[in-house]
């Protein structure tokens, strides 16, 4: 009996050492979560108005999502040069149903204060669309939104057909006449091409994501000082 | 006390003035040469230094996950021609929304420039436009526009300036990669392969992103006693290089501070060696 424990044992420890001695498979890459020809993530988000909007809702329709934060100066000059108001203009002319989304993510001051400005941003424009707010990241880690703007182009069969860069022109020297990667999707898309680039690297302010804590830092402590 | 002064008070107390709003950009912009006077036919450096604000920072040519790049132009008088602007080994800033690359101290971005062979005038005058995104908790967006004059000789080629600072500023600039020990550079098989011999073995890569081009971050180092193969993955889309190929940029950097060496990266990919 002694001697079939013994065997057992120097059978179960070669095991081991063979199988520690196997080279360890090399770490696949990291998968992003929205994917270019994946379905773009599903998620559901209250607007400013306080309606909910799931991505289902838009189901057969092209939907843009621009992250967005009202006190970042590349979204300011994108809306205030007229580049993203022209845009929608172009996506009217368009003829076909697109819906453009604005989502804040923005957590570096409190969430009223982020839903009040970003609503009045878009009021001076006149800009008729949802703000989703995302103040926990959630939706802007889903998709690895990294700037603002940061914009994503989902075609009318739910798929992820571009995201990056509004333009290439990041210094708005062409002001409204800058060609929008994202409306050169959209035409792709209605004739039926591949949308090429489906990536461009986009520019812009860091997402200013919440820290993980409830109150994201915000009023912790003595006086925090202004925010510049 | 009187009444004026009571009252001066009670305001002064219960409403306190305003934060200032600063909207500089947050970084000061100073532009210069590194010649005493230009002469016909001689390389020089126009020299652009950007200072963040403290605790603000800017970004190198390419920002990486965020932010956006500092960008330069220059207008020259008639004859002279300016090379890419060269810029110092960025610092690589860690977060959980990923890393970028730029500057939170003085940086001195150097701008080659060639004179021609015959100059007509007694001075030279470049504009210098220097564009950056500077961020802190927030963004902004600096602009600054630099007149820069440089006498001229017809016949003589200027001295280089006896700045010290010109040297440490210079060091501080990539080198070649040819000059690190038994150097190579390969694309393939959607990826780059970088070897060489060093002593250190904080290695890293940090690449310039085009379209097309993109750099997935999950680079893999292999160190065997003071050689190194560094493999960086790339996503290359054809469909969108304007050439049919890419010149894919990047700095290999050595060390892990601004100080240490950096070595510039530049392959050519085209689709006949990169399929798998």
């Amino acid at each position: 009996m002694q001697s079939i424990l013994k065997s057992l044992l120097i059978v179960f420890s070669s095991l081991f050492l063979v199988a520690a001695a196997q080279p360890k498979p090399e770490p696949a890459p990291e998968k992003l979560t929205a994917e270019i020809g994946e379905p773009a993530p599903a998620f559901t988000l209250e607007s400013q108005n306080g309606k909910t909007h799931t991505l289902s809702d838009y189901e057969g329709k092209i939907v843009i999502l621009e992250w967005f934060n009202d006190s970042c100066p590349y979204c300011m000059k994108a809306w205030g040069f007229g580049v993203i108001p022209k845009l929608l203009e172009d996506l009217e002319d368009t003829k076909t149903e697109v819906v453009y989304i604005a989502i804040n993510s923005t957590a570096n001051r409190s969430e009223k204060d982020i839903l009040k400005s970003g609503t009045k941003f878009l009021a001076e424009f006149d800009a008729d669309i949802p703000m989703l707010m995302d103040y926990d990241g959630e939706v802007g880690h889903l998709y690895d939104a990294k700037t603002t703007p940061h914009l994503f182009v989902i075609d009318t069969e739910g798929v992820l057909v571009y995201q990056g860069a509004l333009s290439d022109d990041k210094r708005f020297k062409k002001g409204k006449d800058a060609e929008t990667h994202v409306l050169r999707a959209v035409n792709q898309i209605i004739s039926g091409e591949k949308v090429v680039p489906s990536y461009v690297k986009p520019w812009g302010c860091a997402v200013k994501y919440s820290n993980g804590t409830k109150d994201n830092g915000i009023n912790r402590g003595r006086n925090p000082g202004p925010l510049l | 006390m009187s009444l004026a002064l009571i009252s001066f008070l009670l305001i002064f107390l219960t409403n306190p003035p305003p934060p200032t709003q600063i909207h500089s950009g947050q970084a000061a912009v100073e532009v210069r040469t590194d010649i005493g006077w230009v002469g016909p036919g001689q390389a020089f450096n126009l020299l652009v230094l950007l200072t963040p604000e403290e605790g603000w920072r800017v970004y190198w040519k390419d920002s990486g996950a965020s932010g956006a790049p500092i960008e330069i132009e220059v207008n020259t008088p008639e004859g002279f021609k300016v090379g890419k602007p060269i810029f110092p080994r960025p610092s690589l800033f860690k977060s959980k929304e990923g890393t970028t690359y730029g500057y939170d101290k003085q940086c001195a971005i150097f701008i080659p420039v060639m004179s021609p062979k015959i100059i007509q005038t007694d001075e030279v005058v470049f504009e210098v436009n220097t564009h950056w995104l500077a961020c802190k908790k927030i963004c902004v967006i600096g602009e600054q526009e630099q007149v820069v004059k440089i006498k001229t000789n017809k016949t003589t080629q200027g001295p280089l300036h006896r700045d010290m600072r010109l040297k440490r500023w210079k060091n501080l600039l990539p080198k070649e990669l040819s000059e690190l020990s038994k150097a190579t550079q390969l694309v393939s098989n959607n990826k780059i392969e970088i070897t060489g011999t060093t002593s250190e073995t904080t290695i890293s890569f940090i690449g310039v992103e085009q379209r097309g081009v993109r750099f997935l971050g999950t680079n893999q180092l292999r160190l065997e006693k003071d050689q190194f193969v560094l493999t960086i993955p790339i996503e290359l889309d054809y469909a969108a290089a304007s050439a049919g190929s890419f010149t894919i940029e990047g700095l290999l950097l050595l060390g892990g501070n601004e100080y240490d060496p950096c070595y510039v990266v530049q392959v050519v990919a085209k689709p006949d060696t990169t399929k798998k």
